[in-house]
């Protein structure tokens, strides 16, 4: 049973892609939903507190997913969040970059509720292990 | 969820709509400044994040248009291709496109688009077919297949229909609540903003309107109380309240004015595409300067103001500017230069649109003026180069120097005139041969409340906005002059045309004073005095539309209700000026 009341941080520039995520990730049960403009805005809200899990867009000004993902995984507090990428650049060499980068997955958008719902329950199945 | 949706659907709307007007001008600085990576990427990012959330939404065209799109600035930004004007336009083509297909999604007319002719040319494009003027092409034939695996990894692992029920809303509901959030949008900051409903900012707006209007008639109470039983602790202190609230409202009056303030950017973003389009379609070389984007108007003006403007500057590029051979011979430099200059100006906001192009003939103007039965024969003689310039704002009246394109769409340059005026603005051009045109636009910082002065005349009471009057006289019948049976007044060694109010209005009842009071009025560069019978004082008034009047013909801009609870009409000068004493000339 996944936990339905981690925190978790959308982050897109696109404020209609947040509802959509966030929309979706209600759906699948979640209810402590943030959001976040850019990485920048992203990192500071993070570095908040109490966030359980980020699902980010890769394409954003200031500081975009990738620049995200880096910043986190080298800050001591945040290091262990998990991360997952939503992403339509599909392109094997920028997955590369994220994954060894530490993302914990990546989703190619556009995606169905179920699709969400797999990559997330297969990160916290890896991390639960 | 399905309420979700729909909001959701104007959300997408509201920002795709703003995303696409914001990269516009981004293209003409494209091609001014050639290859900029950072423009590039701006580009491509909006055309990325605009096709990830149509592809949610299974808007499956602007998915297509936007991905192909995108796909050529991608190639654009990382050097794999090279910017031409013939690339450029077929992007253009597909904003376009994603405007009217989001358009279409906001009037919810089902209507659909045909988009394969453009799919095609974005193809060509994309492989390289389009001809590059320098020869930088040669790296592009080897490439396309990159782009055309990743269109397929890109898209096929979505079965979206599955992911959000957008199909199943239903279209009529949200026509209304879409289109308001559609026109609302605010421009980005960094400062956290909130969307908020235009009709609820308007309804505060009228609320504050009427605030004011009680607010007056509070001070009014309180002054009477005042003066009846001065000494009075409980006087005292309602006095003293009444002009708290007096403060507080006009600070209130501010607060709400600036909430519905935008940024005039709004409006000028469009214009460095429309210069750029119309210009390469006649051939001719503009470069478009515009500043003070950033000065804040009233969102009414926001929404008005863009189609005079549009006018103005076609009628620039048209027939202002001239093509390249003509201005060299000239001795001008072949580039021609339209510049648009906001600024505040006490409380006017003032746009300038100049050119340096040929400048309006006025000879012609006259001349088309008399045939047309506009001036009459006297008219004509008399008329200087001053007063004929503004025969272009006269309805009907159209020349081949002035406004052909527009005379073939069925408008002039008497509707830019009368859209301003409906902001309380007016509209000043100025032009010197072969130098060029200038057009000022003066609009009034807020529209609903202005400062009036209260007047009488032929009997009645009139509001008359405060702020092109510049003085104001008390003189005796005796000195009115006449000069050509137009009566003229002596004001500090110049001559001004002096009018009656009541003559002006059709007024009969004149009484028989010998004092008359004057007012001093400047409207852009005329002055002329108004004569009344008497001046009542100042007050603030919150201006109410009136039905059942002609604005242009009836020197009448509404109603207000003054502190003594009396309805007054509010008198609109910029009118007078312009029919009543604008082909005077003393």
């Amino acid at each position: 049973m996944p936990d339905y009341k981690i925190k978790i941080l959308c982050v897109d520039d696109f404020s209609t892609m947040r509802r959509i995520v966030k929309n979706i990730l209600k759906q699948l049960g979640y209810e402590n939903l943030e959001e976040a403009e850019d990485g920048a805005q992203a990192y500071s809200k993070l570095k908040g507190g109490g966030f359980g899990f980020v699902v980010t867009d890769w394409n954003m000004p200031n500081m975009d997913g990738l620049g995200l993902l880096k910043k986190v995984r080298s800050d001591p507090e945040l290091k262990d969040l998990p991360i997952l990428m939503v992403t339509a650049e599909a392109e094997k060499e920028k997955v590369i970059e994220a994954i060894k980068a530490g993302v914990n997955n990546y989703v190619v958008k556009p995606f169905t509720a179920e699709v969400l719902k797999e990559k997330i329950d297969r990160i916290f199945e890896k991390l639960g292990k | 969820m399905a309420d979700e949706m729909e909001e959701i659907v104007a959300d997408f709307i509201s920002e795709a709509e703003e995303s696409l007007e914001r990269i516009d001008p981004l293209f003409v600085e494209l091609e001014a400044k050639g290859h900029d990576k950072d423009i590039l990427h701006d580009i491509f990012r909006s055309m990325h994040t605009i096709k990830g959330a149509a592809g949610f939404l299974g808007f499956q065209l602007i998915v297509d248009v936007a991905h192909k799109a995108e796909s050529i600035m991608k190639k654009l930004r990382d050097d794999e291709t090279s910017i031409s004007t013939a690339l450029i336009d077929v992007i253009l083509r597909s904003v376009d496109m994603l405007k009217l297909l989001i358009r279409h999604l906001k009037m919810k007319d089902g209507a659909e688009e045909d988009i394969r002719g453009l799919l095609g040319d974005l193809d060509a494009a994309l492989s390289g077919e389009v001809a590059t003027p320098t020869g930088t092409d040669d790296s592009e034939g080897e490439k396309p297949s990159v782009i055309g695996a990743e269109e397929e990894t890109g898209y096929d692992g979505g079965a979206v229909p599955g992911a959000l029920p957008v199909q199943e809303v239903p279209r009529e509901a949200t026509a209304a609540q879409t289109a308001d959030k559609g026109s609302a949008s605010p421009a980005k900051e960094t400062s956290p903003t909130l969307r908020i409903d235009v009709e609820r900012v308007d309804k505060v707006m009228d609320l504050t309107g009427e605030i004011v209007l009680v607010r007056n008639r509070l001070l009014n109470i309180a002054n009477e109380f005042d003066v009846r039983y001065s000494g009075d602790d409980a006087v005292e202190s309602l006095a003293s309240t009444v002009s708290f609230l007096d403060l507080v409202t006009a600070d209130m009056q501010l607060a709400v004015m600036k909430m519905r303030m935008q940024p005039l950017k709004k409006v000028f973003s469009k214009f460095p595409r429309l210069v750029r389009d119309m210009s390469n379609g006649l051939g001719k070389e503009i470069e478009l300067k515009i500043s003070g984007e950033g000065t804040e108007v009233d969102r009414t003006v926001i929404e008005q103001i863009g189609d005079p403007m549009v006018h103005i500057l076609r009628n620039s590029i048209d027939h202002g500017i001239e093509p390249a051979e003509a201005r060299l011979q000239k001795g001008k430099p072949a580039k021609g230069a339209i510049s648009i200059d906001a600024s505040q100006q006490g409380n006017h906001i003032v746009i300038e649109v100049s050119d340096n192009g040929k400048g309006i003939d006025l000879g012609r103007v006259k001349q088309k003026a008399l045939e047309k039965g506009l001036v009459s024969q006297e008219e004509f003689h008399r008329m200087t180069d001053e007063s004929a310039v503004n025969l272009i704002f006269l309805p009907g009246f159209s020349t081949a120097e002035v406004a052909t394109q527009l005379s073939g769409r069925g408008v002039g340059m008497d509707v830019v005139k009368t859209n301003i005026a409906k902001l309380n603005g007016f509209v000043e051009v100025m032009t010197e041969k072969d130098k060029g045109t200038r057009f000022r636009i003066s609009i009034p910082l807020t529209l609903a409340i202005i400062q009036a002065l209260m007047v009488r005349a032929g009997g009645r009471q009139y509001a008359i906005p405060l702020a092109p009057i510049e003085e104001t006289l008390k003189i005796c019948a005796a000195e009115i002059k006449e000069i050509t049976g137009q009566g003229v007044i002596e004001v500090r060694d110049s001559i001004l045309p002096l009018f009656e109010l009541a003559d002006v209005l059709g007024c009969t009842a004149r009484p028989g004073v010998d004092a008359r009071y004057v007012l001093i009025i400047a409207i852009g560069d005329k002055k002329f005095g108004i004569a009344v019978d008497e001046l009542l004082g100042q007050e603030e008034v919150v201006i109410k539309n009136v039905g059942g009047i002609d604005v242009n013909s009836s020197y009448i801009v509404g109603a207000t209700i003054t502190g003594e609870g009396k309805v007054v009409l509010i008198l609109d000068l910029a009118g007078i000026s312009r029919n009543a004493i604008g082909l005077i000339k003393v």
